[in-house]
């Protein structure tokens, strides 16, 4: 009796038994997914893995993961950014209509700023005034849109400056500029998110706000903070697209929104807060945009793949829920 | 009308929870038409009786009766079919609807594709003049009192054509004026017949409303008889049962001999009122000195805890921390910046971060002294929370995850937390709920070690006999207020639970 209790005991001691296969799939399946996802791919499409597809990929990759990378920061803490697609097409059209009547730098500052100061709203709505944040920021995505078609009345900018195009198409070597802001922004975020001091408080926030604030956690700066960095990646993401383009257009936000989500989502961050990483993202991104990368080369229609694309945030959503929840109830036992 | 004196008829009745006797031999009948009180303390088996009365607990022996038939045990549906209402403490009004769909919630009796609306007017109306209520049933029941919401909830019963109501605590969030209209209420109901079975820990009330009662401790039936003859110093007297004699307190007290407060007056506090509730809150606590808060539950404890962490709402008062005038905290921040942490009641809720590890929750309020430049330093945070640590027998290394931690651990996590800021006055929230017997003379022994080593603690808990070992003082909050101050060899679980129940003016006068 005695020994039958010894003997469950240091079984539940023991952290090599608290390992086990399903455990470590839901944590890490998103890897073997993204893994599997390359190896399918390169059987479909014999281009899949040569440099120019993958740079392309990357250089596509870069405009969506730049704003998710911010986004993973609001998730963290529990919250959601709906409005990083006005911010991104109201930094479009300001810092595209500056270029060629003041500097590329007065451009790049203003439209960064732009980031900054959106993001203060948003942080200062959900926070101080305790709007809800999907209903905040489904707001002021609107008001953001809203403004860069007032500013732009609706017609493109065009940048004659062949110089501003250096953010969205040029390479240093082989390497393309956006795709090197891209890893910076990553590397830069995913330091400070995984062993900082601030981003241990973030995690802190997003898993538990009221204990954080009864531990003298300053809970809504902290929570301020990130919806202004999601601004200012959205921001850096609209300043590249409009170099790319070499114009400023307000209606391209329409859709990235969801794709931001879904590339945070895929990745394994959690949308109740408190969980997730910025490789997460940097996955969930690149699960995304090789997918379509394929489908395009299998020639199915951008119909098709809304189609596709829409149901795998659904699967990552409920493989997210369902793992917690099979996780929890271990924990739990 | 001929009154039926077996009305409702328990007999045998127990329940049992694991090897927890709740209930056990419960022999009691209660006549038609009497309004009939449950006293008892706090875990005396209350809940557990009218649970299993109102069918949500189904009985582990024995047997209830209600016009000499037997109940379907743990089916709320037909209990209130047979004509059972209960009114919980909770209400369940739902804000959004107007009191006269929440009166008709769940009535199936007209049920039509669509509702007959002057017909369920007409009723309500009714119902209304029965209980003397002037409610319109067009106005949405978020706009009303809590005390009319109440009595939308007796309409919804009476309208069912219940037999019998069950109220537990009643009175426990509303105010004098709207006390005595729904004890006048009630008093109409037992006029027409209607058998009450009233849950108070207001005994004024029970005299003034009840025809018997029935005291309960710890599972057992102690009386059970009509009211005539009994004063309320009876009945407490009664309801105490024996002085348990506190082992906790022999054994803190030959440990712990010499722990007595140091001659200085740490910190005071003045006319405190906060959340609409409490009231005239002035105290003080001396340096090393041990502060217990007795009272019941909703007594007002936690709120004056919650004040003094920076959590209040419409506050006011003063509060002079070492001989100074201090500005009372307006968050957590705050307080702890000047020297108070809380522990607090609900530790899983809001105490600790539960997918946190150990060290990391130990860290938490001061995250900085973890930090190597503004990087987290894993080893530096083990290492520290290893040294925090170091007094309490953590049984699972420092890295777990809090959530896979058993009560007791999880208890010594949250207060080497809080005691890692070297504070001043440390306030802790039920420390004791639900950690078992040796953690919990583990708990109750470091509060003695820190008050030796001059903190200040304020200790709250529903487990008397422990803040009857701690203590040095003892003040016992009720409805609000400080009600009375015990010291020395004053205080006991009977003086506390004493001077909780009867109210502010008896005590003092």
């Amino acid at each position: 009796m005695d020994n039958n209790l010894l003997q469950q005991e240091s079984v539940k001691l023991s952290p090599l038994k608290q390992i086990n296969f399903k455990t470590l799939s839901l944590k890490y399946g998103v890897v073997v997914a993204f893994l599997t996802l390359i190896v399918v791919s390169s059987f479909l499409y014999t281009g899949f893995l040569n440099p120019t597809n993958i740079f392309n990929m990357l250089s596509q990759l870069a405009i969506i993961g730049i704003m998710a990378a911010g986004m993973t920061y609001v998730m963290i803490t529990g919250g959601l950014d709906m409005s990083v697609g006005g911010i991104y097409a109201a930094t479009a059209v300001v810092a595209a209509s500056l270029v060629d009547t003041s500097s590329i730098l007065v451009a790049v500052l203003v439209g960064l700023c732009v980031g900054l100061v959106s993001g203060l709203i948003n942080g200062v709505l959900v926070t101080t005034l305790k709007v809800p944040p999907f209903v905040a920021t489904l707001g002021t995505g609107s008001v953001f849109t809203g403004f860069a078609l007032v500013y732009s009345n609706a017609q493109p900018f065009f940048v004659k400056n062949p110089d501003y195009k250096f953010f969205g198409s040029h390479y240093i070597g082989a390497i393309p500029v956006s795709v090197i802001i891209m890893f910076g922004i990553f590397i830069i975020l995913g330091i400070s998110l995984a062993y900082t001091l601030y981003g241990k408080s973030l995690y802190a926030v997003g898993g538990n706000k009221e204990a954080s604030h009864l531990a003298g956690l300053k809970t809504n700066k902290l929570i301020l903070s990130t919806y202004m960095i999601s601004g200012l990646c959205a921001s850096i993401s609209g300043i590249i697209l409009s170099s790319r383009l070499a114009q400023g257009q307000a209606n391209i936000g329409a859709s990235i929104t969801l794709d931001v989500i879904a590339a945070v989502v895929i990745g394994g961050t959690s949308l109740s807060g408190g969980q997730g990483a910025i490789w997460r993202t940097f996955i969930g991104g690149s699960i995304l945009i090789m997918i379509s990368n394929v489908l395009d080369s299998l020639s199915i229609s951008s119909y098709w793949q809304q189609i596709f694309k829409g149901s795998i945030i659904i699967i990552a959503v409920m493989i997210d829920f369902y793992g917690r929840n099979y996780l929890q109830n271990k924990g739990g036992s | 009308m001929s009154r039926d004196s077996n009305f409702i008829l328990i007999q045998n009745l127990s329940k049992k929870f694991g090897d927890f006797y709740a209930n056990q031999n419960i022999n009691i009948s209660i006549p038609q038409g009497d309004c009939h009180a449950f006293i008892g303390q706090n875990g005396s088996g209350k809940s557990t009786l009218i649970g299993m009365l109102s069918g949500r607990i189904t009985p582990t022996e024995g047997q209830i009766f209600v016009d000499n038939e037997e109940l379907h045990y743990g089916d709320p549906h037909k209990s209130r079919e047979i004509g059972i209402a209960t009114i919980f403490q909770e209400l369940t009004i739902i804000p959004e609807m107007t009191a006269l769909d929440n009166v008709f919630l769940g009535y199936k009796k007209d049920s039509k594709l669509f509702v007959n609306k002057k017909q369920r007017v007409q009723r309500f109306k009714e119902l209304a003049d029965m209980l003397n209520t002037t409610i319109s049933p067009n106005t949405l029941a978020s706009s009303l009192s809590i005390a009319e919401q109440q009595t939308l909830e007796i309409m919804r019963c009476l309208n069912l054509n219940s037999k019998i109501l069950i109220l537990d605590e009643p009175t426990s969030s509303l105010a004098q004026s709207e006390r005595d209209a729904l004890l006048e209420t009630l008093l109409g109901l037992k006029e027409r017949g209607i058998t009450i079975i009233y849950v108070s820990h207001h005994l004024n009330e029970i005299m003034h409303i009840c025809d018997s009662f029935t005291i309960l401790n710890s599972g057992n039936v102690i009386e059970h008889t009509t009211i005539d003859g009994w004063t309320k110093e009876k009945i407490v007297h009664s309801m105490l049962g024996e002085e348990v004699d506190s082992d906790f307190k022999k054994l803190l007290d030959s440990e712990y001999p010499n722990q007595q407060p140091f001659d200085e007056v740490l910190f005071t506090v003045e006319n405190l009122s906060s959340f609409d509730f409490l009231k005239n809150i002035s105290f003080h606590i001396k340096k090393g000195e041990i502060l217990g808060l007795g009272g019941l539950v909703g007594s007002g404890r936690t709120a004056i805890a919650s004040t003094l962490y920076g959590l209040g709402a419409k506050v006011q008062g003063r509060m002079i921390l070492e001989n100074q005038e201090i500005n009372i905290p307006k968050s957590p921040r705050e307080a702890i910046q000047r020297g108070i942490v809380l522990a607090p009641e609900d530790r899983k809720k809001i105490g600790l971060h539960l997918d946190f590890e150990v060290h990391e929750n130990v860290n938490i309020i001061d995250l900085p002294r973890t930090g190597k430049a503004t990087f987290f330093s894993k080893k530096k945070s083990k290492q520290l929370a290893r040294e925090y640590m170091q007094d309490y027998k953590l049984t699972r290394p420092i890295e777990s995850r809090v959530k896979n931690l058993s009560g007791g651990n999880q208890q010594k996590v949250l207060l080497s937390k809080v005691t890692s800021v070297n504070p001043k006055i440390l306030i802790v929230d039920e420390p004791t709920r639900g950690i078992d017997l040796g953690v919990k003379l583990e708990v109750l022994r470091k509060l003695k070690e820190l008050a030796l080593t001059g903190v200040s603690i304020i200790v709250i808990s529903s487990e008397l006999e422990e803040v009857v070992a701690v203590s040095n003082r003892v003040l016992v909050v009720s409805q609000g207020e400080i009600v009375n101050e015990l010291e020395g060899d004053n205080i006991s679980v009977n003086k506390i639970i004493e001077s909780s129940f009867l109210e502010r003016s008896e005590v003092h006068g």
